[in-house]
């Protein structure tokens, strides 16, 4: 694997904005004087926020702006200019589209996926919008080729764009080397085509962060429409060479950004998600594929608990091995084994919770 | 000014390197060695009466002297549950099929932008459109298509492969159409058939064409086929009838000799 | 000696005539396959009353040329169809890549329902008279061997025409004259398929394998067979050996050969 292995998804991304920076702040107000507006900020300015963040923090600010002497103009009510188009930095170095692309992320329901040592599981907090939606339809876990698919959060319409484009690469891959595309290229070609969404004024960024699970043979296949297997020995004989195939996943991010992961988070419910797959101790390579749904199925009702009001639905996809249960392929968990898992799922949840009563009762 | 040498595509007949004969320039570029057609026999035939219409078709596909198979029917109903029509074709199967598709897919189409089913009058004249827009690549077939009209009378009308239609109190198509067409000329339109008793010469008379009921037509059917089964090798297996009444659609199988 | 080292070790104008230019026209009309180049010979396949047995040998010839000699012309499409290639090779692989990309296609949604083979057979048929149609064949015989959407045994076949039809015993290429009198004379029609068991199928086939062996120039004792059954899904055996051959027959052959009268 090319890629290093990183237990933190967003080690490097600019998920969380830095706290107030003396150069943001001077740019503010720079471009404030030179409108004769009111600036409205408070002097902890906390990078990019939301417009509706923006009109609380207004009418909670007012009164003590009102005291204060006549405020230097303002541009625009926050960003400062910068965060109204594509591709241009802050002059502090930030790119205000990728990360309220980010935000939009933030809001989607939490999907994860788990490198386990024989395959890949990804699952899914399908959040059920209206009461009227039809259990069980409007899957949301894609399959890209055979051995592989894809599972995102955030922007809905975004998300099948990106698995279009993901079906067109995997088809275009096969077409040129008759062979399916491994993982690590998928991931690198989408990577590539998210990263150009931050590139243009004339587009945006996706509003998702997508998570790639696949299996790269680890049996020697022939390519595709192969009809004998050449000479045995001599010239032309194959020689026996070490294939690697083996489990593969990966994470794409808004900003173009994709790293290979053991297990990987995203959505709403992501921190506990991490911190959850964080005690797996997935680098270790122990954790089989059937303990893997089941840890899958539990992570997701534990990220659910801060979102308890509304109800959700459970999508797990997986793949194995061709000698393991999907043989190489890339399909939906069984109907009994996801219900297995989910009935463990919410019995470890109220196990918790009783634990919790106990220890608030004593 | 033989300066490279390419010894051209391996021919289609057999060639034996100790009989190698030069090769020599053809003219112009070579011609395509591949023909689009081929003859899948059988036999169909359509015959109109005062309320109901016959459409048949012997089930037999055949490749040169080989069987493909026993039972492939060459007799459809076409447009849905709903609609009154079927449509035979006989000659080359393949084109037969696609055509069959085609105006099965038109009515269809015509019921859900009308709300109701085609009458045989017009579906009859867009499947001469069909044919005719092929013209310079014709399906290949034989086409009977039977129904009744808006009067309720049966409706036969056969075409050529390129569209030249007619409607016909009965025809017969396909392989054995020169046998069995005679006879149906003879059984069913009176031809030949004189009053007795009328005299000779200019005292003849034609018999007075009638409208056969429903059982003499299926019988006429079937002696039709049986006795081509007899004297054509490409007729055979089957016997497939399809019978539109007013009251709807019957299928009836029978079967034929199979050598 | 010539002084044109171009035409040096080339054929020569006195033997081989004028070189042939016609294949440079660009000018003349676009060329397609005209025929096949590396074939495959018979499938044949026949119907019993759980399911399907299909067979064809693994040679691909160049002409009269047994050009290779490991080719499974048995194509697995999933675990109830198996799809058998007479014709040319190259056209073979097509399709089969052809019908990868469809696999995954149908699998980007999660249906209940894969295709089965009657599906993969009329899919096929419009391939192929989309193409005759062209006047760009494919130029193959094809058997579609499996079940139906009804789990019932189904057996079909089209060739490079797009000519479609369905039976209980079916043969390709030379195994039209061949074998089907030998499948036809055990399971002439629906009714033997129900009286006609997986085992009795099998050795009729194997059975059919051996005359083609001893009559088809271009065949070979080394082939492939598949059942499918709605039991066992698809047993796929892709070098399996001609057993049992007795050439016995071959002394009482005259006419041709060594032997005059």
């Amino acid at each position: 694997m090319s890629q290093p292995l990183s237990d933190d998804a967003n080690s490097s991304t600019p998920r969380d904005p830095a706290p107030s920076s003396t150069s943001t702040l001077k740019a503010i107000i720079h471009h404030s004087r030179l409108n004769n507006t009111n600036l409205n900020f408070s002097t902890s300015v906390e990078g990019p926020i939301s417009i509706t963040q923006l009109f609380i923090r207004r009418s909670r600010l007012s009164t003590t702006i009102e005291a204060l002497p006549p405020s230097p103009p303002l541009l625009s009510q926050h960003g400062t200019g910068y965060d109204l188009t594509n591709s241009v930095f802050s002059p502090d170095g930030r790119n205000f589209q990728v990360e309220y692309a980010v935000k939009a992320v933030e809001n989607g329901g939490t999907a994860i996926g788990i490198r386990c040592k024989d395959g890949v599981v990804l699952a899914l907090e399908k959040l059920v919008t209206s009461k009227l939606l039809k259990p069980n339809a409007n899957k949301r876990i894609s399959t890209i080729d055979r051995n592989m698919g894809v599972v995102s959060s955030g922007l809905l319409p975004d998300a099948r764009h990106f698995v279009s484009r993901s079906r067109e690469e995997a088809a275009s891959w096969r077409q040129m080397y008759k062979a399916p595309i491994p993982v690590s290229a998928l991931a690198d070609r989408m990577g590539q085509y998210t990263q150009a969404y931050t590139l243009f004024s004339s587009v945006r960024p996706f509003g998702v962060t997508s998570i790639i699970a696949g299996w790269d043979s680890e049996a020697e296949v022939g390519v595709d429409g192969q009809v004998g297997s050449g000479p045995s020995i001599g010239a032309g004989g194959k020689q026996d060479i070490k294939k690697k195939g083996g489990p593969y996943l990966y994470m794409i991010e808004p900003s173009g950004m994709y790293w290979a992961y053991y297990g990987a988070a995203t959505g709403k419910g992501r921190q506990s998600a991490k911190s959850e797959l964080e005690k797996l101790d997935l680098a270790a390579g122990e954790l089989s594929l059937e303990q893997g749904i089941k840890e899958a199925a539990r992570i997701i009702y534990v990220a659910h608990e801060d979102s308890k009001d509304k109800e959700f639905e459970l999508e797990m996809c997986w793949v194995s091995s061709l000698a393991g249960p999907t043989k190489g392929r890339f399909e939906e968990v069984p109907k009994d084994l996801r219900e297995e898992a989910e009935k463990l799922a919410k019995k470890a949840i109220e196990g918790d919770d009783d634990e919790d009563e106990e220890k608030m009762e004593t | 000014m033989a300066s490279v040498f390419h010894p051209g595509p391996p021919s289609g007949t057999p060639k034996y390197s100790f009989a190698q004969q030069p090769n020599t320039a053809s003219e112009g570029a070579r011609q395509h060695s591949f023909y689009p057609y081929t003859d899948n026999g059988g036999s169909t035939l359509g015959i109109a009466g005062a309320d109901f219409t016959i459409i048949a078709g012997d089930t037999r596909s055949t490749s040169g002297y080989s069987i493909n198979t026993r039972y492939c029917p060459k007799v459809f109903r076409i447009g849905g549950p709903e609609s009154r029509i079927a449509l035979s074709v006989v000659g080359f199967a393949a084109d037969g099929d696609a055509l069959k598709e085609r105006l099965d897919t038109i009515l269809k189409m015509y019921k859900y932008q009308h709300g109701k089913t085609m009458s045989v009058a017009a579906c009859a004249q867009r499947l001469s459109h069909i044919l005719y827009g092929k013209r310079f690549f014709p399906y290949y077939v034989h086409a009977i298509l039977g129904g009744l009209d808006e009067e309720g009378k049966g409706a036969v009308y056969s075409y050529d492969p390129v569209g030249s239609y007619e409607r016909e109190q009965c025809r017969a198509g396909g392989a054995a159409a020169s046998l069995i067409m005679p006879f149906l000329d003879n059984q069913v339109n009176y031809k030949n058939q004189c009053i007795p008793g009328r005299g000779t010469g200019h005292e003849l008379r034609q018999r007075v064409q009638e409208p056969l009921p429903r059982k003499d037509v299926e019988q006429l059917v079937e002696d039709a086929f049986s006795s081509a089964v007899e004297r054509h090798i490409e007729v055979g297996d089957g016997l497939q009838m399809i019978i539109i009444t007013s009251k709807g659609i019957e299928e009836i199988y029978k079967p034929l000799k199979k050598d | 000696m010539d002084c044109h080292p171009e035409v040096w070790g080339r054929p020569r104008y006195e033997i081989y005539g004028d070189y042939d230019h016609s294949h440079l026209h660009t000018s003349g009309p676009m060329q397609h396959t005209q025929q096949p180049i590396v074939t495959g010979t018979s499938v044949i396949a026949v119907k019993f009353k759980d399911g399907v047995v299909i067979a064809a040998d693994n040679l691909a010839s160049y002409g009269s040329l047994a050009r290779f000699t490991d080719v499974k012309r048995l194509r697995k499409f999933n675990s109830q169809s198996v799809i058998g290639f007479g014709g040319d090779v190259s056209d073979m692989q097509y399709l089969d890549r052809t019908l990868g990309s469809l696999d995954t296609n149908e699998n980007y949604s999660n249906s209940d329902q894969p295709l089965h083979a009657r599906n993969l057979h009329t899919y096929l048929s419009k391939v192929m008279y989309a193409r005759r149609s062209k006047f760009d064949p494919l130029w193959n015989a094809i058997l579609v061997a499996g079940l139906d959407g009804e789990d019932m045994p189904f057996l079909a076949s089209v060739d490079l025409l797009g000519t479609k039809f369905s039976s209980p015993t079916l043969a390709t290429g030379f195994g039209a004259h061949l074998a089907v009198p030998i499948l036809r004379r055990t399971v002439p029609d629906e009714e033997a398929v129900q009286q006609t068991t997986k085992d009795q199928a099998v050795e009729l086939v194997k059975e059919s394998m051996k005359v083609l062996f001893y009559r088809d120039a271009r065949s070979l004792d080394n082939y492939s067979i598949a059942v499918i059954t709605k039991e066992s899904g698809v047993e796929l055996k892709e070098n399996e050996k001609l057993e049992n051959q007795s050439w016995a027959f071959a002394d009482q052959i005259r006419g041709y050969g060594t032997q005059v009268n």
